[in-house]
């Protein structure tokens, strides 16, 4: 053949000589190993999948609500807040005329910061995924997103509750302490009904923050929502209803029933519970497993 | 082109029936069928808001048709068992959490595959993320995001891979990489659809080609069809001459950069030199040329309009 062919250009000559190596290493290499112990260049088949369990959808929901660094910090914060507060109310008691360290005062003081920031886990819970896109991950490894929207809020629950309980017995070491080194006598009376209380307002609060997350999908909307909203009509309600605000004041209601005095108001605090809870909750969870997956 | 011993022991396809999007007035997937058939890579071609990832969403199930529809094997993607277990996917290597770590991402990912944890270990050295597992993916590079959600996809052991861009942000390094895993998940009877809108990528990597152009398929074969009769780029010595004895020859010719494209095989111009005793100064096949063109003539037939964009942002 007497057909003298130059090497083509550079850039295709590069180009084809990375070719060349492809071919070759393509031919050559060894097929990238896989797991499972199986046979390096086994071929792909199928084999029986068991279907995803709810059981494994709840552990790893709950998982996601600690993995990240927002998460830690966010319980770590409620967790040191809870031990400050329970800390400076049994100093401030300790001295009180009575001389007498009540528990209940103490956990009474460490309901307020417990349940203004656990709410939070339930808005982070529900929004976390959409602001941070992880959606797409989620919702294609698990397409029934109802289940996976009713695990997001039993994690957040169970987180709540968790937080909770270390604080209640945060407290109670507190107290104890503050009572054996001041020779305070530490009272314990209506210790049951102050236990209880806290964990009602903590599980309805993260329920009602969770509804109000899952019903805007964005974090700080969310959280000015679920914060603001409440106050707002608390004010406006009022001054416009007199009275008959009560039947949606929600904050009233959440009081209500952890303190268990629902004598004679119990369709106000129903109402008020369906109104900022059961309603917006429902209707979050409908909403977020239409919504589109950007 | 791909031996692949494996083919007929495995039947796990994509169909793709009549998928049609419409947002409103716009309609953003118009129609769209095509199958991928194991042992196969498919790419998936078309310029940014040409309706690509509406498609794969859809066909992912995270994105509701406004009709037609979209099957693995014979049941809606969504009515998989375990669909990681079948169907690797990233549709987007930037949709991770930044405050997770590597590792625990894929640890997320393998519980609920209901796989040994390890596995996500070994994941991890595979696509060549060992060493920075334990840093957040917030510190991570495109492509190490990239690495992690190809990881992510492949964790399950799936016999379907699907994935919008992988080649974005990979280095040469990596894209070669990208190119052997997903050629060797192909011979090994594995079924691949990718998306792209890099004409040279898909060109090294697919078999077969879809190409969409504002949301209706333009082009639908295989790669070495759709570009077969592009021809052959010749440049002589002596152009005038050497033109001249193509055309003899009774060879179309055009001219183009200096040389002529032929509508011919290599060898059929090389034998025309040889008797001609032109010198060459090149002889190739139009290849990625042509891919190009056809890419152009298929695609781009209208100016952009600002609904392109539109969509683009969109999706």
């Amino acid at each position: 053949m007497s057909t003298i062919t130059t090497p083509p250009d550079s850039i295709h000559s590069i180009d084809q000589l990375e070719e060349t190596i492809m071919t070759t290493t393509t031919l050559t290499h060894t097929p990238i190993e896989s797991h499972g112990g199986m046979m390096p260049d086994r071929p792909i088949t199928t084999t029986p999948v068991r279907p995803q369990r709810l059981g494994r959808l709840f552990d790893v929901e709950l998982r996601k609500t600690v993995d990240t660094r927002a998460g830690r910090l966010m319980i770590a914060t409620v967790l040191l807040l809870a031990s400050a507060i329970a800390t400076w109310a049994s100093l401030r008691t300790w001295g009180g005329a009575d001389n007498q360290l009540l528990f209940g005062d103490v956990l009474r003081a460490v309901t307020l910061p417990v349940t203004l920031l656990l709410p939070v886990v339930g808005v982070l819970a529900m929004t976390s995924e959409w602001s941070q896109r992880t959606a797409l991950t989620t919702f294609t490894l698990s397409p029934k997103r109802t289940r996976v929207l009713l695990c997001k809020v039993g994690a957040a629950l169970l987180l709540s509750i968790t937080v909770t309980a270390i604080a209640v017995v945060l407290t109670f070491a507190g107290v104890s302490i503050a009572a054996s080194h001041s020779g305070v006598h530490a009272g314990y009376a209506g210790m049951g009904a102050s236990i209880s209380s806290i964990f009602i307002a903590v599980c309805l609060s993260t329920l009602m923050g969770a509804a109000f997350g899952a019903l805007l999908s964005i974090t700080p909307a969310a959280l000015v929502a679920y914060f603001a909203a409440p106050l707002i009509w608390s004010q406006v309600g009022e001054a416009l209803f007199k009275s008959a605000s009560k039947w949606l004041d929600i904050t009233n209601a959440i009081g209500n029933i952890s303190s268990r005095q629902l004598h004679g108001v119990w369709p106000q605090t129903l109402s008020s519970i369906a109104v900022w809870i059961i309603i917006p909750l429902i209707a979050g969870l409908v909403v977020s497993s239409r919504r589109e997956v950007k | 082109m791909h031996e692949n011993p494996y083919r007929t022991k495995v039947m796990t396809m994509i169909t793709v029936e009549n998928l049609t999007k419409k947002y409103g007035s716009h309609t953003a997937v118009s129609n769209v069928s095509f199958t991928c058939t194991p042992g196969t890579i498919t790419g998936f071609l078309g310029p940014n808001g040409a309706g690509k990832s509406t498609t794969l969403r859809m066909i992912a199930g995270l994105t509701p048709p406004t009709s037609g529809s979209s099957q693995i094997d014979a049941s809606p993607y969504q009515q998989l068992p375990n669909p990681g277990r079948t169907v690797g996917l990233m549709l987007d290597a930037a949709a991770q959490h930044p405050g997770r770590t590597g590792r625990e991402t894929l640890y997320l990912t393998a519980s609920l595959l209901d796989i040994d944890r390890r596995v996500a270990d070994e994941m991890l050295v595979r696509v060549g993320l060992e060493g920075a597992e334990k840093r957040r993916v917030k510190q991570y590079s495109l492509g190490m995001r990239q690495r992690l959600g190809i990881a992510n996809a492949l964790i399950g052991d799936p016999q379907i891979l699907i994935l919008d861009e992988p080649a974005n942000g990979l280095d040469p390094i990596g894209i070669r990489w990208m190119r052997e895993l997903l050629r060797d998940f192909a011979n090994r009877g594995g079924t691949v659809l990718l998306s792209s809108h890099l004409l040279r990528e898909v060109q090294a990597t697919v078999d077969h080609l879809v190409m969409i152009g504002d949301g209706r398929i333009v082009a639908n074969g295989l790669l070495d069809d759709l570009l077969g009769n592009a021809g052959t780029y010749v440049r002589a010595a002596d152009n005038e001459a050497f033109g001249a004895a193509l055309s003899a020859a009774g060879l179309t010719v055009r001219r183009n950069d200096g040389g002529f494209t032929v509508d011919a095989e290599a060898e059929r111009v090389g034998r025309v030199a040889a008797d001609a005793g032109a010198v060459l100064t090149e002889l190739r096949p139009v290849g990625e040329d042509g891919l190009e063109a056809l890419f152009f003539k298929l695609t781009d037939s209208d100016a952009p309009s600002a609904d392109h964009e539109l969509v683009g942002a969109a999706s």
